[in-house]
């Protein structure tokens, strides 16, 4: 029952929390007030379910009793939480952080879509088949649709189309994957296909839909070829919508990679590894060279988002329980510095008005927490010891040179000295020198935005200095992903379980 | 019936894709309309369509007769919901964007 209950609240409190919130329409106060709560609810149910899961058990929950093979099963293991308890951290600061950053008109209808896009993700998160990931993908892509349109100007709809349409041919094909998996295997239990293709004897059919819901997922994630929907699109969304979606979107796509691979990879075609890990070190290389030439601040950070997901993915390619880890270890430092990037980022534009580099100067001196909230974050990201993302690294070039791939690992070697000039060409253009151009300097002081800031950069700092025991968990839920069989024996045991209930 | 199925799927997914790469948003939410429903006429024919297939309603005399999956019906009927909101959608948008600049289109401006 416990269980049971733990696995359902990730995705049934923040629906419920939507719909109490669309009739305080119009009275922000009271809705933020009512999503923080709902917040630190899920913050604490994520935190059960951790401690649940730490030792490897795998909570599986068939709605209605069917059995999975055909009717919708919750997984959660510990993957599953870990993000899940990411998630909610991100998504609890971004609350603190909208009430001073939002305009009037965006205001009003924030926090119902924030809680929308939660039970997307959330959804998406503990879903054990493939058509309610498809269903959840869609509730998390149609909130975010209304949130980055959020501001209703034109310039912002106009940029916002692409992500729209991109995502919607995104969702098509992925449906046609889904329904073209089923007709071939007879089921879209993510377990049971992995049994079915490990036995082989399935029809080619069956690998070009996995090849094409590979492609989808990369879409989702914003990996080279298809990421050129995100870097036009997030910079115009507002402030606290773009580093929600920096935390959440692109990584719930990194989830999908890390839970679906694993699966299939025992028994897919041998060019698998070799491409995942091309198409990891072209992302990082192209993402870090786009957001060199951006000329806003969040026009720089949004496109490194791109470049950050190749690590990751580079991560999952290697096919090691150290290099997963440290894939996975990547993510979370991810979600955590980028948030706080665009959330210092956000002030500095309040401040000067302007999001373009070089129209405010000097922030160093007037607003020295700021800054430092966004060094700290800025480093972490350049990877520079003892911050998170210096370990993320770390890891990831020792997995990728005990894994034989030097050319990638020298890659991404690159990219990060790249990530430092790019976090350089900000902090020189907005927060050294003489202050100048800064015209608005009282909007800069809204606690809630600050604060959210720099407890954001306080994690990764924590995440670092806590980096081994981090990473030691990590490896355990690396090698749990990697060796299939405990995922699926727990989601068929779910079925047997059943098949004696049914039977008197 | 299936490669006639097959082919009906094509054609609405082509034209689909070529009104949704128009600039013009009121052609883009006909693109998606048609996707979408070609899209779920190929998720049907992959579950495949059983001859004389009788409706999945199987109570305490069932015979043995084929008969159509009810679980592929179940994904359709709920992607046309899904499809139906983000046909709305889109139309909000287009609406929004007609009133914000006057047009329907998301013409050129390519300036960062």
């Amino acid at each position: 029952m416990m269980a049971a209950l733990l696995v359902l609240i990730p995705v049934a409190l923040p629906l419920v929390t939507a719909a109490l919130l669309l009739t305080l329409t119009g009275r922000a106060r009271l809705q933020q007030a009512a999503s923080l709560v709902s917040g630190g609810v899920l913050l604490a149910n994520a935190m059960l379910l951790c401690a649940r899961t730490a030792s490897g058990a795998i909570l599986v929950l068939p709605l209605g009793n069917w059995s999975p093979r055909v009717g919708i099963v919750w997984v959660a293991d510990a993957l599953a939480a870990t993000m899940l308890f990411f998630v909610a951290l991100v998504s609890y600061t971004t609350l603190l952080y909208a009430a001073g950053s939002l305009r009037e008109r965006e205001r009003r209808y924030y926090y119902p879509l924030h809680q929308f896009l939660l039970v997307g993700v959330g959804g998406s998160l503990l879903t054990g088949d493939l058509f309610n990931l498809f269903v959840f993908f869609e509730i998390m892509l149609l909130a975010s649709f209304a949130l980055i349109a959020l501001g209703g100007r034109a310039r912002q709809i106009c940029m916002g189309v692409p992500y729209v349409i991109v995502n919607l041919v995104g969702s098509a094909l992925f449906l046609v994957a889904v329904g073209a998996m089923y007709g071939v295997a007879g089921t879209v239990n993510m377990a049971e296909l992995a049994v079915r293709a490990e036995s082989a004897g399935l029809p080619d059919v069956f690998w070009g839909a996995a090849a094409l819901l590979l492609t989808v997922f990369m879409v989702k994630t914003a990996l080279f070829p298809v990421f050129a929907w995100l870097p036009d699109s997030y910079p115009e969304a507002s402030v606290t919508v773009n580093g929600l979606f920096a935390g959440l979107l692109t990584k719930v796509g990194v989830y999908t990679l890390f839970r679906t691979v694993p699966l299939f990879a025992g028994a897919a075609p041998g060019v698998l590894q070799p491409a995942l890990v091309a198409v990891a070190a072209t992302t990082m290389l192209v993402g870090v060279l786009g957001a060199l030439g951006r000329s806003t601040i969040r026009g720089v950070l949004s496109f490194h988002i791109v470049s950050q997901v190749g690590y990751m993915i580079f991560g999952l390619a290697l096919f090691t329980p150290l290099a997963l880890a440290a894939g996975l270890f990547h993510t979370i430092h991810n979600m955590l510095a980028k948030t706080a990037l665009i959330f210092a980022g956000g002030i500095a534009e309040r401040i000067g008005g302007s999001g373009k580099l070089y129209a405010v100067r000097g922030l160093a001196r007037t607003q020295p927490w700021l800054a430092a909230g966004f060094f700290v974050a800025a480093m972490s990201l350049a990877g520079m010891p003892p911050l998170s993302g210096f370990w993320g690294k770390w890891f990831l070039v020792t997995g990728g040179l005990a894994a034989g791939a030097p050319v990638a690992t020298g890659i991404s070697l690159l990219v990060g000295l790249f990530t430092l000039a790019s976090m350089l060409k900000i902090w020189n253009a907005v927060f050294w020198g003489e202050p100048e151009g800064q015209r608005y300097p009282s909007r800069g002081r809204y606690r809630g935005m600050l604060g959210a800031t720099l407890a954001l950069a306080a994690m990764t700092v924590a995440t670092g200095l806590l980096a081994a025991p981090i990473f030691s968990r990590l490896e355990r839920v690396a090698t749990q992903l990697l060796d299939v069989t405990p995922y699926v024996t727990a989601v068929r045991a779910a079925e047997s379980h059943d098949a004696r209930a049914e039977a008197p | 019936m299936i490669a006639l199925a097959a082919i009906l799927a094509g054609i609405l997914v082509a034209c689909g894709l070529y009104l949704m790469l128009s600039r013009n948003l009121q052609r883009m939410v006909i693109g998606f309309l048609l996707l979408s429903n070609g899209v779920n006429l190929l998720v049907l024919t992959a579950a495949g369509l059983p001859a004389r297939a009788a409706p999945p309603l199987l109570g305490e005399g069932a015979s043995g007769s084929p008969f159509a999956d009810p679980l592929a019906q179940a994904f359709i009927l709920t992607a046309i919901v899904i499809g139906l909101g983000m046909a709305a959608f889109l139309v909000a948008l287009s609406t929004r964007l007609h009133e914000a600049s006057g047009r329907d289109d998301v013409e050129g401006d390519d300036e960062t």
